[in-house]
This record gives structure tokens, sequence and C-alpha cells, in this order.
């Protein structure tokens, strides 16, 4: 079978948005396209609202859902929280208050939700819903990379942390709701969902909630044309979504705007017209992909039984994406499983440009009575985009000697071709020195659970006189935002045939070095993680260097002197520190 | 450590808007300038065009206190 995109469209309803929300309705079901509405509480007061979505659930198959994401004023006063965001509230309010909306919505239409979303859930959330309402099918649980760079965005008030994790559909873990469970027993039994696909490439380098598949979001950006209204970036996002079936089994897709977006009541300067003649548009061109068999409409319920029944925990998922809205070449390719999510950057040589670890399984609950308060952040261990990476930063990259020379791969630009969902080639790059040219392609291959094999093949080398080395280089650090974590208490290591050295980190910018080194490791039990660099190629010199407080990191190196056509093989693991 | 064609540092004229000093990489093959931090891409007419334009109405460069 030729895999498909899976698509929800959700609308959310209150009490006073039924206009809009009517609006959007009608687009889609003039499409054929059915919805998922997800009542916010205020809505269970408004007959009118509750009669509107039971006659569209009726007459379109629409499903009706809950909306979690804030508490409505009246139970807030009941409890005299001034809160709003349920992930934010104490948990023991927040588990009240979710029963009273679960047993409103029971009283109100018969029976329980089978989906609900907020912008952020965390996992004790996901848990108690499934512990005490297992109907419940599918939740979303983050809006993908709206962290810090949207909140420097919205003038620094907007508290939305859940960098890090899928960008997908997923099954959470029952320790930490944006990593992927490894296994049945790990599943916390609800499928997780995005709020809205996003720019993979936007993402990294500019606000990605300016670039999703929401219409009104990229009217934000003003990514349209000014004269004429005309927006083809919306239609080239959904292609370049549906090209991402060429490499997994199969694809997810939501369209997630609220009403208010459809109106002139917003902070845009344009008026709400735009913003429905996009929507008008897109309902259409994804009736049209429908037609072509490519894809699929469901509600969040269905979808969740859907992804239960046909895809294996553990699966791996991978996006190749490329700029389709600044004209520029550029890739960024990503890879997650139960491990780890990586992002590999063509403008930077195809150097890891994003690491986030998941093996320690660190507990990320959120809520005033956590360590966590706000911060649903993964930790990553590399971020060039929060802690530096071309110049000195943190980036796993190939570093080229040519005579001595050194020369850092990531100041080229490359491509990826993807092979399913286990492996990229990295296209060739050619280095110059000194008019002696030196090309090397690279292959990456994952195992499925945070292993990456990568191997650097010398392809040619100009004069062979030269003396080519190759230095696999790795530097890590810690965090969730720019600022540094505390580095004390990490560890260095070696490894060779004989023995293994260890060194404490203390901001001593001292390094261990063995000859023919075997593996290098960081340790971060901060993060109950470590970085493993196997190195499986002979006569190779390993270094680990610790840093200094100017510059926090630590570097992990295999060095070897290469002759053409042969290649420097090493794994690099993201495991569970010991 | 700097690979850009002139031998000296260029700055991102989108990222300099942002207030961050972004130096552009080389590409020999393109003849082109690019960004890592962006997606800024351009030949060094562009880059100075757009640097020149964001300058002219960021700044009044004038003497302030011999206006009046
Ligand atoms: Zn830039």
């Amino acid at each position: 079978m030729k895999p498909k995109m899976y698509v929800n469209v959700i609308h959310r309803v209150g009490a006073d948005d039924t206009e809009p929300f009517m609006k959007q309705q009608q687009i889609c079901h003039k499409n054929n396209i059915k919805t998922t509405i997800l009542l916010r509480p205020e809505g269970f007061n408004s007959d009118d609202t509750i009669r509107l979505i039971k006659q569209e659930h009726d007459m379109y198959g629409d499903e009706i859902a809950l909306s979690l994401h804030a508490v409505d004023v009246q139970t807030k006063k009941s409890y005299g929280i001034r809160e709003g965001k349920i992930w934010l509230i104490d948990f023991e309010i927040r588990k009240q208050i979710i029963v009273k909306y679960f047993e409103k919505f029971f009283e109100v239409f018969g029976y329980y939700p089978k989906a609900v979303a907020a912008y952020i859930l965390d996992a004790r959330t996901l848990n108690f819903i499934h512990e005490n309402y297992p109907c419940v099918k599918a939740a979303i649980t983050n809006c993908f990379e709206e962290g810090i760079k949207m909140f420097a965005g919205n003038q620094n008030m907007w508290h939305l942390f859940s960098d890090g994790g899928p960008w997908g559909a997923y099954y959470p873990s029952k320790k930490n709701s944006l990593i992927p469970a490894a296994n049945k027993e790990e599943y916390c039994g609800i499928v997780g969902l995005p709020h809205l696909n996003r720019d993979m490439l936007m993402t990294i380098t500019s606000r990605d909630d300016l670039f999703s598949g929401h219409v009104a979001n990229v009217v934000r950006a003003k990514a349209y044309d000014l004269e004429t209204g005309e927006c083809p970036y919306t239609f080239d996002f959904i292609d370049m979504w549906l090209e991402q079936l060429h490499y997994n089994s199969f694809g997810y897709y939501n369209i997630f705007v609220s009403p208010i977006w459809m109106t002139d009541n917003t902070m845009l300067d344009e008026p709400g017209s735009l913003s429905i003649k996009l929507y008008d548009e897109n309902m259409e061109y994804l009736k049209k992909k429908i037609s072509e068999d490519r894809v699929s409409i469901m509600t969040m319920s269905e979808f969740g039984e859907w992804y239960t029944e046909n895809i294996e925990i553990g699966t791996p998922e991978v996006n190749n994406w490329r700029d389709i809205i600044c004209g520029t070449d550029r890739q960024m390719y990503w890879y997650i499983d139960p491990m780890m999510r990586v992002c590999f950057d063509g403008n930077i040589g195809g150097a890891i440009c994003d690491l986030r670890p998941y093996a320690g399984r660190i507990n990320k609950d959120t809520g005033p009575d956590t360590p966590n308060l706000y911060d649903m952040n993964q930790p990553y261990i590399i971020s060039a985009e929060m802690r530096g990476g071309v110049h000195g930063g943190s980036l796993h990259t190939l570093k080229i000697y040519i005579n001595k020379k050194e020369y850092c791969v990531a100041l080229k630009r490359t491509s990826f071709i993807a092979e399913g969902n286990a492996k990229i080639n990295i296209t060739p790059v050619t280095v110059k020195s000194d008019g002696i040219k030196v090309t090397f392609e690279s292959v990456i291959e994952f195992d499925g659970m945070g292993g990456m094999l990568i191997t650097r093949r010398l392809l040619d080398v100009s004069d062979e006189n030269a003396e080519v080395t190759f230095e696999e280089y790795d530097r890590t650090c810690f965090g969730t935002t720019q600022y540094q974590g505390d580095l004390r208490g990490c560890k260095l290591r070696i490894k060779d045939a004989e023995d293994t050295e260890e060194l404490e980190y203390r901001y001593g910018g001292k390094e261990l070095y063995k000859a023919d080194a075997k593996v290098l490791e960081a340790v971060y039990p901060q993060i109950g993680t470590a970085i493993e660099m196997s190195i499986l190629s002979d006569d190779v010199n390993g270094k680990a260097e610790e840093g200094f407080l100017f510059s926090p990191f630590i570097t992990l190196s295999a060095k070897r002197i290469m002759k053409k056509g042969e290649e420097l093989r090493t794994c690099l693991r993201i495991k569970r520190a010991d | 450590m700097f690979e850009n064609k002139t031998g000296r540092l260029i700055r991102c004229p989108h990222c300099f808007a942002k207030d961050m000093d972004v130096f552009l990489l080389y590409d020999d093959e393109k003849d082109e300038f690019y960004c890592y931090k962006c997606c800024f891409c351009g030949d060094l007419k562009k880059v100075n065009e757009q640097m020149q334009t964001f300058l002219k109405n960021k700044y009044i460069v004038k003497r302030y206190f011999e206006k009046k």
C-alpha cells in the first residue's frame, strides 16, 4: 500500500466565537473534510455552542473532543487560582479540574471525550488521564520548538517551553511526555500529537510559530505576496510534508487554527478575510490531495486508533526538509527514535546542529510543585542555535587537516540523500588548501535506539604527497536555554585496549589522550546521559577535552591519517549514564 | 578559520538587523555568500545593498546637537 498522510483538521470553540468557528466548519465541509471540534470549557455553559457542535457531529461526523489548554474563569475562581494554563497548575488541583471537565463532558454529551488537547501536557497528566479515562486515544501534547526563539519573538511574554520533542505522532513515554516510548511497558496509553506541523528548516533558522500549517501564522510572518494576497508557501508546505512519505511509512499532519484568526480581532494588520481566503484555498488543496489518494482525513481519535493498529512502538521517524520560502537550497535532516532526536544542517557541512538525548528518561513534569516549573524543554547536548556551533560552539562535525592545516567541514555547504528512515548519505564535499583538493563523503546509519554509525570516506586527494588527517569532532554541553548548565560532576573517559582513564569536570581545561583509542565518553549525570564515541577504525588518536568557563564544553575527538579510499568509522551512541 | 572570499569578515545583513554578528561563509562554486544562522544568501552586491538599506533606515547620521 502506498503511504499516505493522515490529516486532522482541528477547530477549537468556546462560547463567544461560534460565528468564525462556523465559518471554518463550512469551509471544511464544503470540501468534504470532517473536523475535530475541541470544546473549550467556557463552551459547556453555552447552549448555543453545545447545540451547534452536536449538530455538526450528527451531520458531518465531526468528532467532539475536549480542550484542556486553558481553564475557564469560573473554575479558576472556585479553586482560588490565577494560573489558567493546565500544565502549569499544581497537580492536585489540576487532577480535580480535569475530572470536572471530563464529567461535565459526559453530562452534556453522554460519553467521555476520546481526544484531548493542550499546548503542553506533561507525563503525569497523560498518565492520570489514561488511568481514569482509558477511552482517550489521542492528545495534543506539545508545540514543536516553540521555545526560546518564540519567547523572544513574543516580547519575552509567551511561556511555552516544549522544545526538543517529536514533530509528528508518537507514543509518549510514561516517564516523560516528549520522549517516544521504547516499548509497550513504557507507553503511556495515549497517542501524542503535535500542535501543528512546522517548517522543519525555519524552526531552526527563524521563529517556527510563524511557519506552520496555520495560515494566519504565515500571514503573521508576512510570507505572502503583499500585492495579490497569494501565498504559494502554504501549498509548498503541504507538498513538503507529502515528500516525507518517501522516507516514512505514513505521515501525520494537523491544521489547528483557532476561530479568532478568521476575524479582524487579531494582532495582525491584515484583515481576517485574508486568513479566511488562505484557509479556504488550503482546504481545497487538501481535497485535491485526497482525490489523488495521498491524503486521508481523520478525526483525532480515529487517527489515534489507526496509529496504534499500524505503527509499531519504537519506529523511528525522519524528516528531510528543504528551504521552500527563502530561495536557498538549504536542507535540514531530522531523525528521532526512543533514545534521541537529532538534526543535521546542510549549510554547515552536514554537521549535527541539534541533538537531544532521551536515554536518561529524565522527569520533565511541569508546575509549581516540580523543580522544572514552566520548563518542559528537553535538554540538548548540541545546540548550534543556542550554544554556538560553527565558530567553536557545540557541534558534531568532521575536521580535515591538509599538511597539518586545519579545515572545518562545517564551513562548507552540502546536501543529503536520505534512504528510508535509517540512513543518510551526505553529498561529497571538496575542501581546498594551498592548491590541494581533498574530496570526501559521509554516510550516517541509524540503529533505531540512539546509535549512529558514521563513516567518512576519503574519495580523492589531488596531491598524493599531501598528508590528510580526518578528525571526527564532537563538542557537547547541556542545557535547555542559551545559558550553560553546571558541568561540574560530568566525566570524561577514554579507553584503549589496556585501560580506561577518567577525568571529572572542574572547568580545568585538561585533556586525556590515547594514541590508539577505542572508546571516548562524555557523561552528563545531571541529565542521566552519556555520549559514547566508539572508534571502529584502527590507528586512531583519541582525545577527550575538558572545557573552561569561557568555553564550557566537552570535546571528544578521533583523529586518523588517511589514504585515498580509506574510511574513518565511528559509532556515536546516546545512552543512559551508568 | 573564516573562509570567505574577500579575506575579511562580512556580516550577515539579516542577522545584523537582529543585533547579531554572524559572519557569512563563501561558496566558491556558486560565487555567493551564505549565512549559517539564517537563510540569507547572495553575492557581495546584495549583501552591501541590504546592509545599506537597513542602516539608512536605522540611523540618522548627523550631529544631534547641531541640528537645533
Ligand atoms: Zn544571517
